[in-house]
């Protein structure tokens, strides 16, 4: 204790940081705005996926299966899309590697869960478009859907 | 304004009109009984005012908002979180000496508590007037150092030992410079009366400064308020409890009910300490007396005075850090009580110059 | 960082062991010999003594199987000059064995122990041969490429089963600790106590077994492992490429650093070109996290010594780093934002004005904590003069990082073998004079400083420069030639290394850490012993430690 005139000038820092207005906010109530390159949970277009399999091989923990099976006119189509999210560093190299925005990130943040089992989330099967019948003459229509157009209809998030 | 010579205590005056309409053994009983729960009341109040006042103070000073989504203004939180402690399950540890693990809090409780009974509130809000009044406070304040030692030393946990023994270290170390520093406002009131001291405050010299003893005591003043902060364990010398090196010190193994008892103890020493300096140095209930109510207002004043300084208790608690156990005590004893004995020397001069002056 | 005068010391070497030395010099120019193992330990205490390598810099290992053997590599290196150099030996896989170096070189008790553990290489005459980060009684070594536990189910245990371990007794050896008491004294005066490993303030899972007479430490004992997670492991199995979100997981407070040594390693052994843009926002990058992890670092001085105030004022401005690396890559916390060959996207608009506004603003915020916290005659009371850190026990740790700033000696790897672009930089290194927690916290506080110069500097670069690539020219599917390559860099909390070894394939052949906490914090009993409760909560704080790194 030499002198004690630091201790008081750090009373004058508290003093004045307590008439300020705080920095914080009241959680559930307000929200902060995240920025748009968010790394949050998943929201998959299935309607835009060309079942390249280019996000199963990003990640580096196999969370991704993507189930494809040729078609009557030699491209793949998805049958199926699944994430086991237990695993899910959530890195962001998936979304990266995707070429279609088939597969981004949002900014959910409630993650969270009671049971891991919740976490092995599946495309349903109706959402998923068929593969066009063998007499079809142009297959690729759906990838070319423009982006956010079919936002609500087609997307699968992934929500508890 | 009351007759202040005559209607300074309670005490005689409640069991006199009492005494009218039963045995004198009721009359008395029954006003112990009735101050116990006054007591209670009080200090349950004051908890709730308190805990809700420090969690704002802090948390604006930590650029946070506090409590605000129970009740108004989150009013409601600390009453929510009291209610929360009350509902829990009452967990003795295994090897625990249940006997002083039991005792602890409620003898930490009490010793607290006592000391209300000697607080001032206005010319007849006291309890009891003793005529030892500062001594039964010194008396009662270090009896919670006990209270402390048998929760660590009982709880079997060797944090709650070491937070047990540097409680008793502080305690007993910085109950001398306390006691010292009191000393020269009780010789310029030439009595031990609590009540008697404020009154000793009454007036103004030159018109308009009050009499208080804070203006003949400044350094007594302030000796006594670190001793204070030291007493109660509060930051810089909240080593008995520093949860960074000892986890929560005498108090880790205790929770429930248990632990809301120390911590109820802790913030109604808090305003003990801080009220005893409003009577001794701060002139008490005295103030500006207004035509509404005018038998509210001294304690109005008292209350102010009080709270001005649990704040002054918390701001410190929000910006300064933690004593080493080695140099608490050679604050204590290396610059303190040599302080505080020179301030007895001062108090002694002063007293002489105001005996000359009015003889 | 290349060897100094190769000839002269090969010929010294060569000279003196006959054929039981080998040299190899690869291209960056790092002296490697290859010494048959019954010769490691004099060759170490040669160059120790006469080419002045006073600091073992690392100490791992490689699994050969194709070659039946396990390679243990020491690296050592000169601060002062500076000069590094590589011995490596080859030892039988059936039955490694080895002299130890803890004779020579005391730091690497902990290292040799994590080879034991890792590869099962016998150090003979190692003063506590245990395992370290895996439990006593585990079977196999993990890091042995036969190794299956990845084949194998986890094994089907209750949780609740776990044994109650005396403190005195078994694997943990806390009765050398308590010599006190087996030394006739009839009174036991002191008692351990068992701080962590959930404890307030050691920075995560930590935990020390400490001896005290009264509140003074007799003796302690650092206890780690709580945290691993077999990270180094872990990436062998996967690509280039997908280890990065891995490295962020070990320094977790600096996850922009260790994504910069990883990715530098990587461009090393593959021979990348970087542009220039890429390398200047990657250097800023690294320089707002030193930042955010100083603060952190100063926070915690400040909440292990009682006040809580200072640390949430610094977590208010790591919000601001924290927002501004999440408008980049969308992490706030683990970042994984670095790629092989540049950087994932480019610089978001509005990021360089938000950044300008920071740094404008940082200055007032610094000035405010020297306010409350470096002003304060109780926080000098508590730091000041508090351990004693001796530049001769830096070296024999091989401690770096601040702390080894605080002794005075004058090392930085961003000085002192420049990497990315930091040759083109203006800054100081501050030092400090008594190694004592004052310095170890005053120098954080300065190197704030010197970081917020870089970031000044580096974003008027990027301004002038304009915009440009971000990414170089990196194939898809990543296979480097075979080869090795060490690259270290300056992290905040020291002097991190990242040591490859490529078999040619598309999965690092071996991936080595080089943990500085891990390496410091081997001195910690030393630096404690003798102070009190409360001061080794002061000094810890100035290690400054991250479990997520000592345990990888």
């Amino acid at each position: 204790m030499a002198h004690g005139i630091g201790a008081l000038r750090g009373l004058g820092v508290t003093m004045g940081v307590m008439l300020t207005k705080p920095i914080t906010v009241e959680y559930p109530f307000k929200k902060l705005k995240f920025a748009p390159v968010y790394r949050g949970g998943f929201c998959f277009y299935p309607d835009r996926c060309i079942a390249c399999q280019l996000c199963q091989n990003a990640c580096p923990n196999r969370v991704i299966t993507v189930e494809r099976e040729r078609g009557a006119d030699k491209k793949m189509y998805l049958t199926g899309y699944k994430m086991d999210l237990q695993y899910c560093l959530y890195c962001g190299l998936c979304v990266e590697a995707c070429n279609k925005d088939a597969l981004v990130m949002t900014d959910q943040i409630k993650l969270a869960t009671y049971d891991r089992k919740v976490l092995n989330v599946e495309v349903p099967r109706q959402l998923i478009p068929a593969p066009p019948p063998a007499t079809a003459e142009k297959p690729a229509a759906a990838s070319k859907s423009p982006p956010g157009g079919a936002k609500d209809a087609g997307k699968s998030e992934v929500s508890q | 304004m009351l007759d202040v010579a005559q209607g300074l205590n309670a005490y005689p005056a409640v069991v006199d009109w009492l005494n009218g309409f039963m045995p004198n053994w009721l009359a008395e009983g029954l006003y112990r009984v009735g101050a116990g729960l006054l007591i209670l009341t009080l200090i349950a109040t004051l908890a709730l005012v308190l805990i809700y006042m420090l969690r704002k103070v802090l948390g604006h000073m930590h650029c946070r908002l506090g409590p605000r989504v129970t009740g108004p203004f989150g009013l409601l939180q600390t009453a929510a979180d009291a209610l929360k402690l009350m509902q829990k399950e009452d967990i003795i540890p295994a090897n625990v000496d249940r006997f002083l693990y039991i005792l602890a809090p409620y003898l930490t409780f009490f010793s607290c508590g006592m000391i209300f009974m000697v607080l001032p509130l206005s010319p007849t809000w006291i309890l009891n007037d003793l005529e030892v009044g500062v001594l039964f406070f010194v008396a009662f304040g270090s009896l919670a150092s006990f209270g402390l030692l048998m929760g660590g030393f009982g709880s079997n946990n060797k944090y709650s030992l070491v937070g047990g023994m540097r409680s008793v270290a502080q305690v007993v170390s910085y109950e001398v410079p306390m006691v010292l520093a009191l000393l020269g406002a009780v010789m310029l009131a030439g009595s031990l009366s609590t009540q008697q001291i404020v009154v000793a405050q009454e007036g103004l010299w030159l018109g308009f400064i009050p009499k208080w003893f804070i203006f003949l005591q400044p350094l007594g003043f302030v000796i006594y308020f670190l001793c204070g902060l030291a007493e109660t364990g509060q930051t810089p010398f909240d080593l008995p409890e520093g949860e960074s090196e000892i986890v929560a010190g005498y108090n880790t193994e205790y929770s429930g009910m248990r632990f809301a008892l120390f911590m109820l103890a802790e913030f109604a020493n808090a305003f003990a300490i801080s009220a005893m300096a409003t009577t001794l140095f701060l002139g008490g209930w005295h103030g500006p007396v207004f035509s509404f109510l005018p038998w509210l207002w001294p304690f109005v004043w008292f209350m102010v005075k009080a709270m001005a300084l649990t704040f002054c208790m918390m701001w410190v608690r929000g910006t300064w850090l933690r004593f080493r156990i080695d140099q608490m005590m050679d604050f204590a004893w290396k610059i303190l009580v040599p302080l505080s004995l020179l301030n007895i020397f001062i108090s002694a001069g002063e007293v002489a110059v105001i005996r000359w002056i009015g003889g | 960082m290349k060897t100094k005068d190769v000839e002269k010391k090969k010929a010294a070497l060569s000279k003196r062991f006959t054929e039981g030395v080998t040299f190899e010099l690869p291209k960056d120019g790092v002296l490697e010999a290859v010494v048959t193992p019954p010769q490691v330990v004099e060759v170490l205490r040669t160059l120790k003594e006469e080419y002045d390598f006073h600091q073992l810099h690392d100490l791992t290992a490689v699994d050969y199987i194709k070659d039946n053997r396990i390679t243990v590599v020491y690296r050592l290196m000169n601060l002062e000059k500076p000069d590094m150099m590589v011995v490596k030996a080859p030892l039988d896989r059936s039955q490694p064995e080895v002299a130890t170096a803890t004779d020579v070189y005391p730091a690497a008790n902990w290292l040799e122990r994590e080879v034991y553990d890792y590869f099962g290489v016998k150090f003979t005459g190692h003063p506590n041969l245990t395992r370290i980060m895996m439990w006593e009684g585990f079977e196999g070594h993990p890091f042995r490429k036969d190794f299956a536990a990845f084949d194998q189910p986890p094994p089907d245990y209750d949780p609740f089963e776990t044994s109650y371990v005396d403190l005195t007794e078994g694997p943990l050896q806390l009765t050398e600790i308590s010599g006190n008491r087996r030394n006739g004294n009839a009174a036991p005066r002191t008692f351990i106590l068992n701080f962590g490993p959930q404890h307030p303030s050691t920075h995560g899972v930590f935990r020390a077994a400490v001896e005290l007479d009264g509140e003074t430490i007799v003796d302690l004992k650092p206890v780690i492992g709580y945290l691993h997670r077999g990270l180094e492991k872990v990436v062998e199995k996967r690509t280039w490429a997908q280890a990065v979100p891995y490295t962020d997981r070990t320094d977790y407070l600096a996850a922009m650093n260790n994504n910069h040594v990883y990715v530098l390693a990587v461009e090393k052994l593959a021979g990348i070109e970087v542009p220039l843009r890429a390398e200047l926002i990657r250097v800023l990058m690294t320089e707002l996290n030193r930042v955010h992890s100083h603060l952190m670092a100063i926070g915690c001085f400040a909440l292990d010594t009682g006040a809580m105030a200072p640390f949430l004022y610094v977590w208010r401005e790591r919000e601001t780093i924290y927002d501004l690396f999440e408008m980049v890559c969308g992490g706030r916390l683990l970042t994984t934002y670095f790629r092989i060959g540049g950087v994932a996207r480019d610089l978001p608009e509005g990021f360089l004005p938000r950044l300008k506004k920071f740094l404008k603003e940082m200055p007032g915020h610094i000035e405010q904590y020297n306010n409350i916290l470096s002003g304060n005659e109780i926080f000098q009371m508590r730091l000041k003069k508090v351990a004693h850190l001796t530049k001769e026990m830096a070296l024999k740790y091989s401690i770096t990082g601040p702390m080894l700033r605080a002794t005075g000696i004058n090392y930085d790897v961003r000085k002192n073998d420049p990497y990315s672009l930091y040759d083109q930089f203006d800054f100081k290194v501050p030092l400090g004079k008594n190694g004592d927690a004052w310095d170890f916290y005053w120098l954080r506080v300065l190197e704030v400083w010197q970081s917020l110069k870089i970031v000044q500097q580096a974003v008027k670069l990027l301004e002038e420069t304009g915009p440009g690539p971000v990414m170089g020219k990196v194939s898809k599917a990543l296979k480097p030639p075979p080869g090795e390559a060490y690259v270290h860099i300056e992290s905040p909390k020291g002097d991190l290394g990242c040591y490859l070894v490529s078999d040619g394939g598309p999965n690092p052949y071996r991936f080595r850490w080089r943990p500085p906490l891990f390496i410091n914090l081997q001195s910690l009993a030393e630096v404690v012993r003798g102070w009190k409760i409360a001061d080794f909560i002061a000094i810890f704080a100035g290690y400054d430690a991250v479990m997520g790194e000592v345990d990888r």
